[in-house]
């Protein structure tokens, strides 16, 4: 016959296995719960990034996706101050200060681009050259020594809202400059980052049907913060974070290399 | 009464564990069928970005491996409108959507394993997106 002492040492065997066996499957599952959800996480954070191939639909404080991605195009000239780009071949060679470039976007092919957008980079110090402009017709100048060549990198867009500027190029022309062929390339819009960051994040965070917080931030190379939208990050707490390279437009058109990280917690 | 006393502690043992389990079987199956759900859209986003101006409609394909259950439970995956709607079939019913957001037409649906996503350009400029068990 068991006594009362064989009951208590069994029941105090099965508690201590049973303890045992709770705390290994609750730590079991909490492990897994993790992963899972770090999984999750790690899935929108991923699809969030595609933010910088898409677009916004149009006119929406509610879009059902979010996008900052635009076209737009570029494409180069060459400056070579030697005698066969002479337009008058009897003419000789010499340094040029003020050597007159123009180009007309109607004439190439994009009658209706924002002309405004327009930017002109000199590839050989990555500074932006001022121009002329008068409706479709660009013109700016260019400082050339003798038998040198420059390569200009021009940048423009087809639905931005830019103001333009614009400073007076000399007349003088010289050389017959060499226009490469337009190729249209993917940026971040400088207009549909300001379209973002007026939106609420509330109602984004609803009209996406996204589960989880988010901050979206656009940065330089140096770090600069371009643009970020989204809530604050926690001081504590898992936070999945992907991050990639981008071609984004600044508030000036001009065009940068930059990061757009997301972070999702 | 040493038998009643054993079997009162084995429902005890059953019954605490099986309702951890179920706990986590359910938040698993929540979490993962948001998972299929961004996986599926990604997919889908990548086929619409890889398109090109063609006088003639065309297809592109992508097969995604799905797992064949979400936290153990059987799940179903369709359209609703422009959204991708996961949801398990049996109880406890977990279910996730999220938002495509593009201008398509979607048909289809599949229940994990193999899946199959047609994305058609159509001649008028019009897209399709198919969805199969593959």
């Amino acid at each position: 016959m068991a006594s009362q002492i064989d009951y208590m040492i069994a029941a105090s065997i099965f508690l201590v296995v049973f303890a045992f066996t709770v705390s290994f499957v609750t730590n079991y599952y909490a492990d897994i719960r993790t992963t899972v959800v770090i999984s999750s996480m790690k899935s929108q954070a991923l699809s969030l990034l595609g933010i910088a191939d898409f677009e916004f639909q149009p006119n929406s404080s509610q879009p059902e996706r979010l996008g900052l991605q635009t076209k737009a195009f570029r494409f180069l000239i060459l400056v070579n101050n030697t005698q066969q780009y002479m337009i008058n071949q009897s003419d000789s060679i010499a340094n040029r200060e003020n050597e007159q470039v123009l180009f007309n976007l109607t004439t190439m092919g994009f009658p209706n681009s924002n002309y405004n957008s327009t930017v002109i980079y000199d590839i050989s110090n990555n500074n932006m050259v001022s121009y002329q402009r008068n409706a479709d017709l660009i013109k700016f100048n260019v400082s050339i020594n003798s038998n040198q060549h420059k390569f200009f990198m021009v940048y423009f867009d087809d639905d931005s809202n830019f103001t333009g500027s614009s400073i007076a190029a000399s007349e003088s022309n010289n050389l017959t400059e060499k226009i490469y062929p337009v190729e249209e390339i993917s940026l971040i819009q400088w207009k549909k980052i300001n379209q973002l960051v007026q939106l609420s994040y509330g109602n984004v965070k609803n009209s996406t049907g996204l589960q989880y917080d988010f901050n979206i931030l656009l940065t330089d190379l140096a770090d600069n913060t371009v643009l970020e939208f989204g809530q604050s990050l926690p001081s504590r707490g898992t936070i999945v974070s992907v991050e990639r390279r981008v071609l984004y437009q600044n508030s000036t058109a001009g065009i940068g290399t930059g990061k757009i990280i997301v972070r999702v917690f | 009464m040493a038998i009643m006393f054993s079997i009162l502690l084995i429902v005890v043992v059953v019954t605490a564990l099986n309702s951890i389990v179920e706990e986590n079987r359910k938040f698993i199956a929540q979490n993962e069928v948001s998972v299929i759900c961004n996986t599926l859209r990604s997919s889908i986003e990548e086929l619409n970005v890889a398109d090109y101006a063609s006088a003639s409609s065309y297809t592109s394909t992508a097969f995604v491996n799905l797992p064949q259950k979400a936290g153990g439970f059987n799940y179903r995956v369709s359209f609703v409108d422009s959204s991708i709607k996961v949801e398990t079939t049996s109880q406890p019913l977990a279910n996730y959507t999220c938002k495509i957001g593009f201008n398509l037409t979607y048909t289809g649906s599949t229940n994990g394993g193999k899946t199959r996503i047609d994305f058609t350009v159509n001649n008028d400029g019009s897209k399709t997106v198919e969805l199969t068990r593959g």
